[in-house]
């Protein structure tokens, strides 16, 4: 990273990532805001990402062991995650069944919670390639700028 | 029963298909991957038309958003692309008389995107599902232009701290951030043609906490694999202390070094 990039500028850019939000609440309040639903969907899409993105990392972990003639490294890290997973899952639901949506059983809320991170993922990945792409799209040529 | 096998069969095993060809992108074997490509267009085209095969799943609703959104956001990704390849660079791949075309497909993409949430013309794809507005809809809407506007103002942000040269860069993701701020304030207080302006408000405070447990949870999954690998890195033994590099390896590594980058003073 740059040199001249600081831990200040990193706080401005995260301030200036959550100005969006800021904004919309102090223009119209948070009034309409259903807020053990946003806590429900805070909670389901927390889960959810850390199982599914713990899921993809211990296949790679495989490969990990592999390349580092490591063995145990899977297993230990597979370990790590599930203690973790459980005890983030205990905390966060300690409160009662609030993981719950408007879905008739369990199992419907599990396929609710997959489908609802890949539609989350999709439009955040459509975000970051628009913002990607045009930073390259408007790149200068260096002669260009320099004539 | 018969129902769950069909819904399992027609929309979750293309799925599972998708995320199969995903996986087999890594591997470094040619052959599984383009076994990946295949499987992968399999299981979306399946996945695509399980609104039509099994209409009674709610998870449907999904597949029709998929389809909805495809065209809008295939006309932005080709736009792009061709105004990308098109530009001054020394990878071109199209006349730069296509560039124009490129950023008008973008915007148009772009147009044909917002139209949906505005207007119900029976031309424009259609964002209901089974007579009401689609729930997927209202978490994909919300979701994206809060996604684009954060990540374009905090990107523009960063491209000023990492060179002079790419100010104007740094000015585009400004824009285009801010005019994605735009819509979004303008949903939350103009009705569209499928919601009101208050159901579009909590769901994009919604969106917020969405997005919040999404980075939160893959934050968290990187700090525990980290901690695991460093665990295993620190226990290595350190490479072995070679001699300082003699005057003639120095010169040749300048000479490649030279060859290899170019730039003006701040870079």
């Amino acid at each position: 990273m740059n040199k001249r990039v600081q831990p200040r500028h990193m706080i401005i850019a995260g301030l200036i990532f959550l100005l969006p939000t800021i904004l919309i609440v102090l223009l119209k309040g948070n009034s309409t805001y259903d807020t053990e639903q946003g806590l429900t969907r805070f909670v389901n899409a927390f889960l959810t990402s850390y199982t599914v993105a713990s899921v993809f990392l211990v296949v790679n972990m495989f490969q990990y062991s592999k390349s580092r003639r490591e063995p145990s490294a899977p297993w230990i890290s597979m370990t790590y995650a599930a203690i973790l997973g459980v005890l983030a899952t205990l905390l966060l639901t300690s409160q009662g069944g609030f993981l719950m949506e408007e879905n008739g059983s369990q199992r419907a809320q599990i396929l609710y919670n997959v489908i609802h991170f890949i539609v989350t993922s999709l439009a955040i990945i459509i975000a970051v390639s628009i913002m990607i792409l045009l930073s390259f799209v408007n790149l200068e040529s260096k002669d260009r700028k320099q004539t | 029963m018969e129902n769950d096998v069909e819904v399992a069969l027609l929309l979750w095993a293309p799925l599972g298909l998708v995320f199969l060809s995903l996986g087999l992108q890594f591997r470094k074997d040619r052959s599984a991957q383009k076994v990946g490509q295949i499987l992968g267009t399999i299981g979306l085209v399946i996945f695509a038309l399980s609104f039509m095969t099994v209409p009674s799943s709610p998870s449907a609703a999904s597949s029709a958003l998929f389809v909805s959104i495809l065209p809008a956001f295939l006309l932005m990704m080709v736009g792009l692309y061709i105004a990308l390849f098109s530009g001054d660079i020394p990878v071109r791949k199209f006349s730069a008389k296509f560039r124009p075309l490129g950023l008008l497909m973008f915007l148009l993409g772009f147009a044909l995107f917002e139209s949906m949430h505005w207007n119900d013309a029976s031309l424009i794809p259609s964002t209901s599902w089974e007579g009401e507005s689609n729930r997927f809809w209202m978490i994909f809407r919300p979701t994206f232009l809060l996604a684009m506007s954060s990540f374009l103002l905090a990107g523009g942000y960063f491209v000023t701290l990492i060179g002079e040269r790419i100010n104007h860069i740094s000015r585009i993701l400004y824009m285009t951030g801010g005019f994605s701020l735009m819509l979004l304030l303008l949903s939350i207080f103009i009705d569209g043609s499928t919601t009101t302006a208050d159901e579009f408000h909590n769901s994009v405070l919604l969106a917020g906490s969405d997005i919040l447990g999404f980075v939160s949870g893959i934050g968290l999954t990187i700090l525990v694999f980290g901690l695991t690998i460093w665990q295993f890195e620190r226990k290595r033994p350190s490479l072995e202390r070679l001699p300082p590099p003699s005057q003639e390896q120095l010169e040749r590594a300048s000479e490649i070094v030279q060859q290899n980058i170019g730039g003006g003073e701040d870079e």
